[in-house]
């Protein structure tokens, strides 16, 4: 075999190349082993690439919500937010982006780290419109549930706990909340 | 003596499909990392991988039912993950949007290279895992795109010639010469880091 030859055999095999006419060819040309030696070096970088990046944690749930019909987010809300309806429309609550990016973590939700054009996407949903996420960053990650600082009809400050992840349709505000989903 | 049953995709698609939805999650949870790490590979954006990486699984599940099984769902999958990845690249080209090329130069147009001649040892051939993964990451942006899909696919998630052309629609002759040009063009630019 020449060096050409080899040269293709070792780009297709890499290191796996088992073939003894190459591995005596590999002995005794130093340019082919050279090559050899830089795609084992490459190879072993490429290693290096399969691990670092992995899915977040809350990856299905998010799937889940994009995929459920309208249905099934019904069943959802109607199952989860009874009793925090009674509490939310009798005060006043205004979510505000500063909600979104109130977290002190050293990640900071994946809903807050969009970017512009991720966000377009989601908005343009349907039925998903105008959606605000309220996540208050700074609890436990393993928590399922967050509180917010709502008022009442006298305006004493209250504490509420709602499931860690609620989204609302902001179009109705104030004048009866319209639940979107809820997932816990 | 435990046992480990483990579904084929296939098997998990047509459960889901007569409405079992944890056959939905197993798959979801069987391909999210190299999906999100596929297409991080390619765009290099954490954030529209993980998107990107959603839509596709939204668009499996909701055409299931398309589904043939008469080839593998890692093929399905990893076509419609790379299409999606493929529009996001061209929104970025058409907006004037570039990677981060300065180290290597821009081999898009031209696969002008900066020659470095220097074979002393230096500093750089000592560098950290994480240095020299991030250089090879560099270097896998300034391939042309018919190649870095090609050289990811193949060596990064590991699919076989037949696998990375039946995604690519490609025959096995085309993968291995642009798998060839692809780490020829790399072994050139790391050199020195090799």
């Amino acid at each position: 075999m020449n060096c050409r030859e080899i040269e293709e055999k070792l780009l297709d095999e890499g290191t796996n190349v088992r073939e003894s006419r190459v591995l005596s060819h590999l002995h005794e040309c130093s340019g082919c082993r050279a090559l050899y030696e830089d795609l084992a070096g490459l190879e072993k970088m490429n290693r290096s690439l399969r691990q670092g990046v992995k899915a977040p944690p809350d990856f299905y749930r998010r799937i889940a919500g994009g995929s459920m019909s309208g249905g099934d987010l019904g069943r959802l809300v109607l199952g989860g937010l009874a009793s925090v309806m009674l509490f939310v429309t009798s005060g006043a609550v205004v979510p505000t982006e500063s909600a979104e990016h109130s977290g002190g973590g050293e990640r900071p939700a994946l809903e807050s780290r969009r970017s512009e054009s991720s966000r377009d996407r989601l908005r343009n949903r349907p039925g998903r419109e105008n959606l605000h996420r309220w996540v208050k960053e700074d609890q436990p990650a393993a928590s399922s549930y967050v509180e917010l600082r709502v008022e009442d009809s006298s305006g004493t400050p209250v504490l509420v706990r709602v499931p860690r992840t609620v989204e609302v349709r902001t179009s109705h505000l104030h004048h009866g909340l319209d639940w979107q989903r809820v997932s816990h | 003596m435990a046992t480990t049953l483990t579904f084929a995709d296939n098997a998990l698609i047509v459960a889901y499909l007569k409405g079992d939805d944890y056959a939905f999650k197993v798959l979801v949870d069987r391909y999210q990392d190299r999906l999100v790490n596929y297409i991080y590979n390619l765009i290099r954006d954490y954030d529209q991988a993980v998107d990107i990486s959603q839509e596709t699984f939204i668009r499996v599940f909701r055409h299931a039912h398309r589904y043939k099984g008469n080839y593998q769902f890692s093929t399905w999958i990893y076509r419609i993950a790379t299409n999606l990845a493929l529009d996001e690249m061209r929104r970025r080209k058409r907006k004037g949007f570039f990677l981060t090329q300065r180290l290597f130069g821009n081999s898009e147009q031209g696969e002008t290279e900066i020659q470095v001649s220097d074979n002393r040892p230096s500093p750089e051939a000592h560098l950290g895992s994480k240095e020299k993964a991030r250089l090879l990451r560099t270097a896998i942006d300034s391939l042309p795109p018919r190649y870095r899909l090609v050289f990811v696919l193949k060596e990064v998630q590991e699919l076989s010639l037949e696998e990375t052309g039946k995604v690519l629609n490609l025959r096995v002759g085309t993968v291995k010469s642009r798998l060839h040009r692809a780490k020829r063009i790399l072994r050139d630019k790391l050199s020195r880091f090799l």
